[in-house]
């Protein structure tokens, strides 16, 4: 990031192939398809917009995370989505009815669709990122308790969720 | 937060699509280039400030006068001078009233330090030569020798010497040493 603030195009080149996806997957995760290539885009404009105040004080990604959170929230203030704090509106997960339509992946990328926003954000950024929970909680402002407490709320409905897939 | 399950389960292989990563690379692209040529331009109106401020400041020691760059040199005592060929000429020394030549020589001839005073007047084939000591004539009487073109003239311990004679001003009367 250093190198590409000094105006190395090809260090950005390094940067975005090294972490596109994962940040792509958190907007689809947390989003539809076509609002997650804007919020992706959003995100990396913000990155080559602010290149010039980057400070290399921690690792790149918990800062790409960080604004890439910040534009989610952006999103969601302009589009609020609806929580689904329990699993309704999802398959139920009847082996007999879903085999035939869904994988147990899908399955379970619906479930985490269906996940209160902050339980979502926080298991994408741990699985997806590799962000750790202290990098969770400064990238989301909540404490370190709070982002174990949302990870293991996350994965308790996915575990229920997928109870006859796994 | 170890859950085999959910890593078996879970697939991340979804990427960015290749239209979209296109978009975000060119923009990336076109924000470097105009950081750089920001940057050239930066550093080159840095230059030219640099180089419009050295010329000010050259512009400024240039108009000083030449006398208050250096410390005026002391004039050298004159203590030699040569009768011109032409003695109509308006010579270096100058001319006064009644000479066709006039040449003031000066040097310590009453001791170290002092400016004592020769005042040679050429005219008339002659040469005639009066001291003042420290600014008083000293030697009332004035010398009058017979001078060709090109005769030497200098002071050298107090004496005053035309070519190869030497003259002393003693109680007031030019000798011959």
């Amino acid at each position: 990031m250093g190198r590409f603030a000094a105006g190395n195009y090809a260090a950005f080149e390094t940067l975005y192939g090294r972490h596109k996806d994962a940040v792509y997957r958190y907007f689809l995760r947390a989003t539809d398809p076509a609002n997650a290539a804007d919020d992706h885009q959003e995100t990396w404009s913000r990155v080559v917009a602010k290149r010039g105040q980057y400070r290399a004080e921690g690792k790149f990604r918990a800062y790409l995370f960080a604004i890439a959170h910040n534009v989610l929230m952006d999103q969601f203030r302009r589009q609020p989505r609806e929580a689904v704090s329990d699993m309704e509106g999802v398959a139920d997960g009847s082996p007999e009815r879903d085999a035939a339509n869904l994988e147990a992946t899908e399955r379970l990328n619906e479930l985490i669709a269906a996940l209160p926003n902050a339980q979502r954000e926080a298991l994408i950024m741990h699985r997806e990122a590799g962000l750790t929970i202290r990098e969770i909680a400064q990238v989301t402002g909540v404490t370190e308790e709070g982002v174990k407490s949302r990870l293991r709320y996350a994965m308790t409905r996915l575990r229920r969720g997928m109870r006859d897939y796994v | 937060m170890s859950e085999d399950w959910f890593d078996r389960t879970y697939r991340s292989d979804e990427t960015s699509p290749p239209d979209l990563d296109a978009r975000i690379l060119k923009q990336a692209r076109r924000a470097t280039r105009r950081w750089v040529i920001a940057l050239v331009a930066g550093a080159v109106l840095t230059i030219a400030i640099a180089l419009a401020l050295a010329i000010v400041l050259m512009n400024i020691e240039l108009d000083v006068p030449p006398t208050e760059r250096q410390p005026p040199r002391e004039k050298e005592p004159r203590t030699a001078a040569t009768v011109p060929a032409d003695e109509t000429a308006n010579g270096e020394a100058g001319t006064q009233q009644n000479c066709v030549l006039w040449m003031p020589l000066v040097g310590p001839l009453g001791g170290p330090g002092r400016q004592d005073r020769a005042e040679i007047c050429v005219g008339g084939g002659l040469l005639r030569a009066e001291f003042f000591w420290d600014g008083a004539p000293s030697c009332p009487s004035v010398l009058e020798v017979e001078v060709s073109a090109d005769t030497r003239v200098r002071l050298d311990e107090g004496a005053l010497v035309l070519s190869s004679a030497r003259y002393r001003c003693l109680d007031g009367e030019w000798i011959p040493e």
